[in-house]
């Protein structure tokens, strides 16, 4: 059976699941996904609205993500527009969230290249001299 | 069933196991013969829903899960016992019907005692009277805070409740378990487990390595749990009972 991975994105990091798990198909790892989401969010809906589960596929690649707000019942009074609105301001936040971390990543990689390069500066016979 | 078991309790069992530290010498010389030191893995089935005859076991390390099967083969924790008392069948007595199945939810030593010796040595001793009262509250406090917990708490607030008392019981060790082990007693999926015990990881909050989960600051981890950590304290467990009942005798006496 082909193995799944569950990528869960909180607005901070991306928190695999690095054991994975082996199901028949893409259509059962959406369903397993649709059950972890729920299970992460029950009781805690409103903070959690705008994370997402990423399922990858044997080889990291993603298959599909899954935004909480899609899943969230306690929505389900409101009008279909509003869910929507709602849904729509989560995925904006999602994507904000993983531009910031990508300029997070992005400012560590120049840091340690700039850290790098000061210690091959300062061992250089041309600093020694 | 046991992975070693040797006839008679070791000289330092008083130390280990909380209720047995703090019985009186005539109390103790009454379990003392029937008592035999076990080691048991984690999945150990100690009891079967109406298995009324069932022995009893006084945790020296290790936790036993007490859990309720759903008839698609899920089964929950409603309740644990640790070194602070004692688990059994026949702490659920006084019940036309017995629903839990006891098992190891963490490896360790136990002192085994048959359940139905226990109920005759009551009936000749106050202190063990007590003992089976309190341990019966301990399980009932225990699945009233559980239920309400289950209803109203989210996965990681009851996953953090769980570690934090875990680790109060076994007086800071590590804890050794899996991640399937935890799932089942959360009644949550192994993957959702995996997820929370990674943030927790990158809060700072635990330190998880090939099944070893430590607790860096326990305070830290209890403030991130529910409010049954701080609930379900030292107050309720039939240890500590116990010993206030003792104190309370000496000072009457």
């Amino acid at each position: 059976m082909p193995l799944f991975y569950f990528i869960l994105k909180d607005g901070n990091s991306a928190l695999p699941d690095r054991d994975g798990v082996e199901l028949p198909n893409a259509r059962a790892a959406l369903s397993h996904a649709n059950v972890i989401a729920r299970e992460l969010m029950r009781n805690r809906e409103r903070r959690t609205r705008a994370w997402r589960l990423q399922v990858c596929d044997g080889d990291l690649q993603p298959v599909l993500e899954l935004l909480f707000a899609q899943l969230d019942d306690s929505l389900s009074y409101l009008p279909h527009e509003s869910r929507q609105a709602i849904q729509d301001v989560c995925r904006s936040i999602g994507s904000l969230s993983d531009s910031m971390n990508d300029v997070r990543t992005t400012i560590e990689t120049i840091r340690a290249t700039i850290a790098r390069a000061n210690e091959l500066l300062l061992d250089s016979p041309l600093h020694r001299s | 069933m046991d992975a070693h078991s040797k006839a008679g309790p070791t000289s330092n069992i008083r130390m280990r196991n909380g209720c047995l530290s703090v019985l009186s010498a005539p109390a103790l010389s009454l379990l003392k013969p029937h008592l035999t030191e076990v080691c048991l893995h984690e999945g150990t089935i100690l009891w079967e829903p109406n298995d009324r005859t069932a022995d009893v076991y006084f945790p020296l390390s290790g936790l036993i899960s007490i859990l309720l099967g759903m008839a698609e083969g899920e089964c929950v924790a409603v309740g644990s016992v640790g070194r602070e008392a004692v688990a059994g069948a026949i702490f659920e007595s006084g019940r036309s019907q017995l629903l839990t199945r006891g098992s190891v939810q963490i490896g360790g030593t136990f002192l085994r005692f048959p359940g139905s010796e226990l109920s005759r040595a009551a009936q000749k001793n106050e202190e063990l009277k007590n003992l089976i009262a309190f341990c019966q509250d301990w399980v009932l406090v225990q699945a009233q805070q559980l239920a309400a917990c289950n209803a109203v708490h989210s996965a990681d607030k009851r996953f953090c409740r769980w570690l934090a008392e875990c680790y109060q019981r076994m007086e800071g060790e590590t804890v050794h378990v899996t991640q399937e082990s935890i799932a089942a007693v959360l009644g949550i999926r192994r993957t959702t487990v995996t997820l929370i015990a990674q943030k927790l990881q990158e809060n700072g909050f635990i330190q998880y390595r090939r099944g070893n989960i430590s607790i860096p600051d326990l305070p830290k981890l209890q403030g991130a749990a529910c409010e049954c950590c701080r609930t379900l304290d030292q107050r309720y467990w039939p240890s500590t009972r116990l010993a206030h009942k003792a104190k309370i005798e000496a000072m009457m006496s």
